[in-house]
């Protein structure tokens, strides 16, 4: 029965020879791209393709310094000191200040570290970041080191390493909505292949017996030939969790229906990353535990702001079946005894929903810095003994103090 | 919701699948429900438009054929053109009115300022508009009976694979297939899936390629590209727009092959003309019959003398250049081939002893002064107004310095393409089903060559398809 009812689909098919044809061919396509391409050609190769040309062009102004963003042998990459945007600059150590910036006598200051939610990005100006605001609240000097597309990993190597000489009394780290994530990433393009502009390796921790990290840091200089050696693969194929997606790549990505699959199953992991979040990481938190310690031993005190996604606002389909991913990780962070500010309460308080993010949807508004500010100054308030210790103070959200017009 | 692009491939895989699952009356309801789905897919908010120029054109239609008074049927027959020209000049060439009035009469003097009007333009106003009076004036004309369903009618008006940029059907070749029975055929539905797989091919590889490697660039800034790069950039557009709009062509009518619909054919390898007429009989062929019929041949065509017939020739062709967008630099298109008409027209009347077949010599001077009249009007057409026109045609007369083009990758590919395609089209694009079996199954194994390679060489932002502004 089985038998005849092959035959006769066969037999019709020769009313089809075009759709054969296509079938025949794009089935026997598909399987070289998936099994034999991948067997034959090594990682090279493909890393060749899955780089765009953008990302290549980004690599060669970023190794001839005409990028905004320079090879630093700690971190991966900082900011290029000097650079003048319009919008956005930077001094001479690579740090974004105001206008108005003045260096406080002594240790008096406030030192940013982060990622590009930190530093500002290209939608606002130097006089409209998180730290300008408080500088201007609160008079503090601050010294905004934010760095587009840190992790916690490579904030914590910036302040133990190229920022030793920094002696200020508050250190201000951002944590972004999935530092947890990019914090066992090595190759950023394995993680996001659409961040053609800092296509770059980083540096990452692991954590051994006993709580103890160890860095693991690849030569920065192997990006310039756009080919990785064999140690570096073996690395990355060992340690850098994303590898897996260029794995993926490498069999699914050459073919229609296997990029289709591909995109399907990215979709369906996000699904449960979202539905299912991790909330307790261990490599997390001991990197926390180091920083807490780094800054005590500098005699600085370490606030974390914890900056919401625009979904942790609860404006997604999702969000009536999705656990409060953002509550979930702030309770986590306050349980292990960090000073931290709740930035999701106080943009819900103090700013309507189309206000807080920009167009790209993951950047903060100047409006919102001005609030995280505020909620800022009033931490520090908290740390200090006296209140006379600000020339000026501010409330919330609503008051009408003026703040910098947009150049 | 783009041809090419996924939900497009999911939307005609869903409506083929049901599609074939229904009777016919169900099947017509079906099509017109995922027609105003595909439209609304746009802008839902322009459906109203839509249905209201359906009924108006439906309405009139039937009190045009009830009537045998000639003044109440031109009344109908105004009132149905009346209110489609009265939509398509509100949505499209409002602002460009206005403008040009303020400014002639600030000339004269008066001080007027106006304000940006921000009309945003229903996509495919301009196909279904012409649609729906071509149904109005045939009725007219008593060539064609009123369509006695609405739903049929507004099927037809909203037909999805044709509706955004054509080809502009006519109803009398289309509403009869609406009324009869449609049954399932091998040999069209393969006929179908190899026109749209050439069409997504010729739109997604060759099109698009150009565009953005080589015709957006130099388009953009024109002064800072040397005269040799102008040239490829004007070249490579004059591919880029046909591939684009025969590609989309194709595309509509393999959906509509795949469907059990036949739809007119809109591009005959016109870079092959030569001459302005022939031109037109081989360019957006739906449109071109569409200006004979209902604006030349009213005019008076070419039966009341030569200086009549010119400046019938002249005024068509304006019009269609103004149908292309509210722009002086669409109206000095339509005026280049208007004069390239006359032009012709003239040297028929003036040498009556020329053969049907001329030799060669005349076939290849023919060719080459009408392809580079062409070639040189698509700088009018693409700029973005008269000044970058000229900037543009400066370039290209006076050698200029300036960066020259890298043209590297898939793009090296795209012009030779192009050639393979014009020279191969002859002979396999109308008739697949007239191959052996074993050609077939090749041309089966070129449609999986065609879609890996527009897989690969997919730019990473969908481009629109150039009509879909018009």
């Amino acid at each position: 029965m089985l038998y005849e009812r092959v035959i006769s689909l066969f037999a019709r098919l020769e009313h089809y020879p075009i759709c054969c044809g296509l079938l025949g061919s794009w089935l026997i396509a598909e399987l070289i791209c998936v099994a034999i391409m991948p067997s034959v050609l090594d990682n090279n190769w493909y890393l060749s393709h899955y780089q765009s040309e953008t990302s290549r062009q980004s690599l060669e102004r970023f190794f001839t310094t005409q990028s905004n963003s320079i090879p630093d042998p700690h971190c991966g990459w900082r900011n290029a000191p000097d650079r003048d945007l319009g919008r956005w600059r930077t001094d001479a150590s690579g740090a974004r200040q105001p206008s108005f910036h003045r260096k406080g006598p002594g240790k008096a200051g406030v030192l940013f570290l982060g990622s590009s939610m930190t530093n500002g990005g290209m939608g606002v100006s130097n006089d409209e970041t998180i730290s300008a605001y408080l500088e201007q609240q609160s008079g503090l000097p601050a010294y905004n080191h934010g760095t587009m597309l840190h992790a916690l990993d490579q904030s914590l190597l910036l302040y133990e390493k190229a920022l030793v000489h920094m002696d200020v009394k508050y250190v201000v780290v951002g944590l972004d909505p999935n530092t947890h994530l990019r914090l066992t990433n090595i190759y950023i393009p394995f993680s996001r292949r659409e961040e053609v502009h800092l296509p770059f390796l980083k540096p990452r921790f692991v954590l051994r017996e006993k709580d103890q990290l160890e860095c693991i840091s690849l030569p920065v200089k192997q990006l310039r030939e756009h080919t990785f050696s064999a140690e570096t693969w073996r690395i990355l194929e060992k340690h850098d969790s994303f590898y897996a997606r260029f794995q993926r790549y490498k069999h699914l990505g050459f073919s229609p229906i296997g990029h289709s699959i591909n995109r399907l199953q990215r979709r369906l992991r996000n699904l449960q990353r979202r539905l299912f979040p991790a909330i307790r990481n261990e490599l997390l938190y001991a990197l926390l535990q180091r920083f807490r310690s780094a800054a005590r031993q500098r005699g600085a005190k370490l606030i974390f702001l914890v900056y919401p996604a625009q979904s942790d606002f609860g404006q997604h389909a999702l969000s009536f079946v999705a656990p409060d991913a953002y509550g979930l990780r702030l309770e986590a962070l306050e349980t292990i005894g960090l000073h931290t500010i709740n930035c999701r309460r106080a943009l819900a308080d103090c700013l309507r929903p189309g206000s807080r993010f920009h167009a790209d949807g993951n950047h903060f508004t100047r409006e919102s810095n001005r609030v995280i500010a505020a909620h800022l100054v009033k931490a520090i308030q908290q740390f200090s003994s006296a209140g006379a210790e600000f020339p000026s103070e501010k409330k919330n959200c609503r008051s009408t103090a003026a703040v910098p017009a947009a150049p | 919701m783009n041809f090419v692009s996924l939900a497009f491939i999911l939307f005609f895989l869903a409506v083929f699948v049901i599609y074939w699952q229904l009777s016919r009356p169900r099947q017509n309801l079906f099509l017109l429900f995922a027609s105003y789905v595909f439209y609304g897919w746009w802008d839902w908010r322009f459906l109203s438009l839509i249905l209201t120029s359906t009924a108006i054109d439906f309405y009139s239609g039937r009190r045009m054929d009830r009537s045998e008074n000639p003044s109440t049927r031109r009344f109908w027959l105004s009132l149905s053109i009346g209110a489609n020209l009265l939509i398509l000049g509100y949505f499209k060439y409002s602002g460009f009115f206005i403008s040009n009035l303020v400014m002639g009469l600030n000339h004269l003097g008066c001080s007027l300022r106006s304000n940006e009007l921000n009309i945003i333009l229903p996509v495919g106003i301009s196909f279904y508009t012409f649609q729906s009076m071509s149904y109005s004036i045939d009725i007219y004309r008593r060539e064609l009976k009123p369509c006695r369903s609405f739903l049929d009618f507004a099927t037809f008006v909203a037909f999805f694979p044709q509706l955004v940029a054509g080809p502009i059907v006519r109803a009398k070749e289309f509403l009869f297939q609406l009324e009869s029975k449609r049954s399932f055929q091998s040999s069209r539905f393969e006929a179908g899936m190899w026109s749209f797989i050439l069409g997504l091919f010729k739109k997604a590889f060759i099109a698009d390629l150009l565009a953005i490697h080589i015709v957006d660039p130099v388009f953009a800034e024109p002064a800072l590209y040397s005269s040799a790069a102008m040239w490829l950039a004007l070249f490579s557009y004059s591919i880029q727009i046909y591939c684009d709009f025969s590609g989309y062509s194709q595309m509509a009518i393999g959906c509509a092959a795949m469907l059990g619909f036949s739809l007119p054919e809109n591009f005959r390898f016109p870079y092959l003309a030569t001459s302005f007429s022939g031109f037109w009989r081989c360019w957006h062929m739906t449109m071109s019959r569409f200006f004979r019929d209902y604006v030349f041949i009213p005019l008076g065509g070419s039966r009341q003398g030569t200086a009549r017939t010119y400046s019938n020739l002249l005024l068509t062709a304006l019009i269609s250049g103004l149908w292309h967008g509210a722009n002086w630099t669409f109206v000095l298109w339509g005026w280049i081939h208007g004069l390239g008409n006359v032009w012709g027209s003239f040297r028929r009347c003036a040498d009556p002893g020329v053969p049907n077949r001329p030799g060669w010599w005349r076939w290849l001077t023919g060719w080459f002064v009408t392809q580079l009249v062409v070639l040189l009007a698509w700088v009018v057409f693409r700029a973005t107004d008269i000044t970058h026109a000229g900037v543009m045609y400066h370039r290209l007369f006076i050698l200029q310095s300036g960066s020259d083009l890298v043209v590297t990758g898939a793009v090296v590919w795209a012009i030779p393409a192009f050639l393979v395609e014009h020279a191969c089209g002859a002979f396999v694009a109308r008739r697949p089903y007239t191959l052996s079996p074993f050609s077939r199954v090749l041309l089966g194994a070129c449609c999986a060559a065609m879609i890996f390679v527009v897989f690969h060489t997919r730019p990473e932002t969908l481009t629109p398809f150039i009509y879909f502004q018009f």
